[in-house]
């Protein structure tokens, strides 16, 4: 059980350096939320949902925070308030207001059988989102009296929460590293007709794993790097088809999970990106050469040394003197004119793979599917999120506009590659 | 199960059209499949009003009400009765309608709030010629001028909100209405001086803006230009 001291201790909580920039770029076309679902095998009982969020609020009290606006930086403050759930809805990951959700920066919905975790950037990356979710989803189920033992990512509610687990990682990881100059100019970005702010298109897809594994292998990648270069392949095409005045270089971020490389039980943020990208000037790039070349830059950037690099750089952004006297109403619009002027611009989209979600056989035999969703952005127009589960794979884009080129490239590339691909859309 | 004729995509039972490319969906003989409890609930998020309109109403109607009981006192209680504080309480009263006219009903109705700010500045100048006792401008002169500035902004803000003009033909209106806005100001200000219309400073405004106009609207009709603008200022 939670002690009063140790509820004291944790009741404030500094920002991570990844959390700085969310809540300063937070805006109804920028929300700063994702999501990820668990599909069950029967129906969700809205009342023993109710009360297995309770508990997992209390056993992971780093995400029963509220937001709060200190003077010079934003922090988070422990809430001991009642998180409300909520039905689920067509449009997913819309901004987070303080009004709407009681100050909490995260959303549980339910529909049929579907529990959605829908979280702000600040909080959690979306590996500590899977741990909420799937803590979340093995009270529920130990609730309706199925037994659930913990493991593979299910904490366990009787147990207290541990500092570790609310612990800021980015700073043990990279402080004093050295940093790498790196210059990254704009790229190439996908235009369309803009739908309404607080529309939504989702589009998912669904591959078997194991012919997508077989397929990547054949050209010696990961299904990761596999999807990547389909996208740099179809977003090239896209600018080829018509080509601007000046041919733009393509580029994807790639987060990474940084727990790979550093032991840490951390479920804040502790990820970092990797644009990884093309030139089209330098000639025509078949897609073989695109795959070769996206294993390479990945297997040449992901190591702990140049990742601490990256995150090193940020810190010391977080560290510069003039920024820290700052007050926190000055900081604001100037961090997000910052991340205006240096962020969006330089990917063309986003692709962004969980990985195969594992959790313990007697909950795996109870739950149907997991997805994982980006949420929409102004900046974005199409982003990709995937997630594996159960043999399956599922991809599902995410667009503020109406043309659907990039995904119906993407999916009609898999099915000339002989991989059956099982759409499905949230449109009406 | 279904297919699409034109990805070759499989689609969900309850799919009437492919997502990807619009094609109908013919329906297939055998019966439809069972739900697995996975698709897209109907209702929509709504937003939240974000912004407080009555706290806003209150908070402007404190901070207009305020200095004006101030100003009303010091003029009354230290100088030669009321004088001069009545046109600080005019101006905080337009202030007070500027900031409060678009909240004060349940719909946001541009042009009726507009209507409201355009009135509450013809009533002002009234009321600032009243209280001065400077002569008649406010009739022959200020009027017309406020009302042609008024129509100018209507039709500025009814344009961009209708998206009839786009990218560089947005800065390329405002000047043409700034081109034609300062001679109509010169004619008004030379009736009302001298009763006879001599063109002057307004033509040395209208020239450059109608340049700077037809430069815009030359730009725009080069979609390259306008795409490196528009990744230069991201707008």
């Amino acid at each position: 059980m939670v002690t009063k001291n140790q509820s004291k201790a944790r009741s404030y909580f500094r920002f991570d350096n990844a959390a700085h920039i969310y809540p300063a770029i937070k805006n109804r076309k920028q929300p700063g939320v994702f999501r990820v679902s668990a599909t069950l095998t029967d129906p969700i009982d809205p009342q023993v949902l109710r009360q297995a969020l309770n508990k997992t609020m209390k056993r992971i009290p780093g995400f029963s925070v509220k937001l709060r606006k200190g003077l010079f930086w934003n922090y988070f403050i422990h809430s001991e308030d009642e998180l409300p759930i909520q039905p689920d809805v067509l449009n997913p990951c819309m901004e987070i207001t303080r009004k709407e959700n009681d100050g909490f920066l995260l959303r549980v919905r339910y529909h049929q059988c579907r529990i959605a975790l829908e979280i702000f950037h600040a909080l959690a990356d979306g590996s500590g989102a899977m741990i909420f979710l799937k803590t979340l989803v093995a009270e529920y189920l130990k609730q309706m009296g199925h037994p659930i033992p913990t493991g593979n990512g299910v904490l366990d509610c009787a147990e207290s929460a541990k500092p570790e687990e609310m612990a800021d990682s980015f700073r043990p990881f990279a402080g004093g590293a050295h940093i790498l100059k790196r210059e990254e100019p704009r790229a190439y970005q996908i235009t369309g007709d803009p739908i309404p702010t607080h529309d939504v298109i989702l589009t998912r897809g669904t591959v078997p794993v194991e012919d997508m594994r077989k397929l990547a292998k054949s050209l010696d990648a990961s299904i990761t790097e596999y999807l990547t270069a389909m996208l740099l392949y179809i977003i090239n095409c896209q600018q080829m088809q018509a080509p601007p005045h000046r041919l733009l270089p393509v580029r994807v971020q790639v987060p990474v999970n940084l727990r790979a490389f550093f032991n840490t039980e951390t479920l804040r943020n502790f990820s970092s990106f990797i644009n990884v990208g093309l030139e089209p000037r330098l000639g025509d790039f078949t897609f073989e050469e695109i795959v070769c070349q996206v294993h390479n830059y990945l297997r040449y950037e992901v190591n702990e040394k140049l990742l601490r690099s990256r995150v090193a750089a940020n810190l010391r952004t977080e560290s510069i003197p003039f920024l820290r006297i700052v007050p926190l109403f000055l900081k604001t619009p100037m961090i997000s004119l910052g991340y205006k002027l240096a962020g969006p611009n330089t990917f063309s989209s986003i692709i962004s793979n969980l990985g195969n979600v594992e959790m313990p056989e007697e909950m795996e035999k109870h739950t149907q599917r997991f997805d994982f969703i980006l949420g929409a952005s102004n900046d974005t127009k199409v982003k990709c999120a995937v997630a594996g589960f159960k043999g399956n794979l599922s991809i599902i884009f995410t667009r503020s506009i109406k043309e659907a080129d990039i995904e119906r490239a993407f999916f009609t590339f898999l099915v000339e590659q002989g991989i059956p691909v099982e759409i499905e859309s949230n449109q009406e | 199960m279904a297919y699409c004729v034109n990805c070759g995509v499989k689609l969900k039972a309850d799919l009437k059209k492919c997502p990807l490319c619009d094609t109908d969906v013919i329906p297939p003989v055998s019966p439809p499949e069972e739900s697995d409890c996975s698709g897209f609930p109907p209702q929509k998020h709504e937003p939240t009003a974000s912004f407080d309109k009555d706290l806003w109403i209150k908070l402007i109607s404190v901070i207009t009400a305020a200095p004006a009981l101030l100003t009303f006192a010091i003029d009354y209680l230290m100088g030669n009765g009321i004088d001069w504080s009545l046109y600080i309480i005019y101006a905080l009263g337009l202030v007070w309608v500027w900031c409060a006219s678009p909240f004060l009903f349940k719909r946001n109705i541009f042009p009726l709030w507009f209507a409201i700010d355009a009135a509450a500045l013809i009533a002002f100048l009234f009321l600032v010629e009243r209280t001065s006792k400077t002569g008649n401008w406010a009739l022959p002169l200020a009027m017309p001028i406020a009302l042609m500035v008024a129509a100018s902004v209507f039709i500025l803000v009814s344009t961009f909100r209708s998206k009839l003009v786009r990218q560089l033909q947005k800065p390329a209106l405002i000047f043409i209405l700034i081109a034609v806005l300062c001679p109509l100001i010169e004619v008004f200000v030379d009736l009302y001086r001298a009763q006879q219309y001599r063109p002057g400073w307004s033509v040395l405004v209208a020239i450059p803006c109608l340049a700077f106009a037809a430069i815009l609207l030359i730009l725009q009709r080069r979609q390259w230009i306008v795409d490196e603008l528009r990744h230069w200022f991201r707008y």
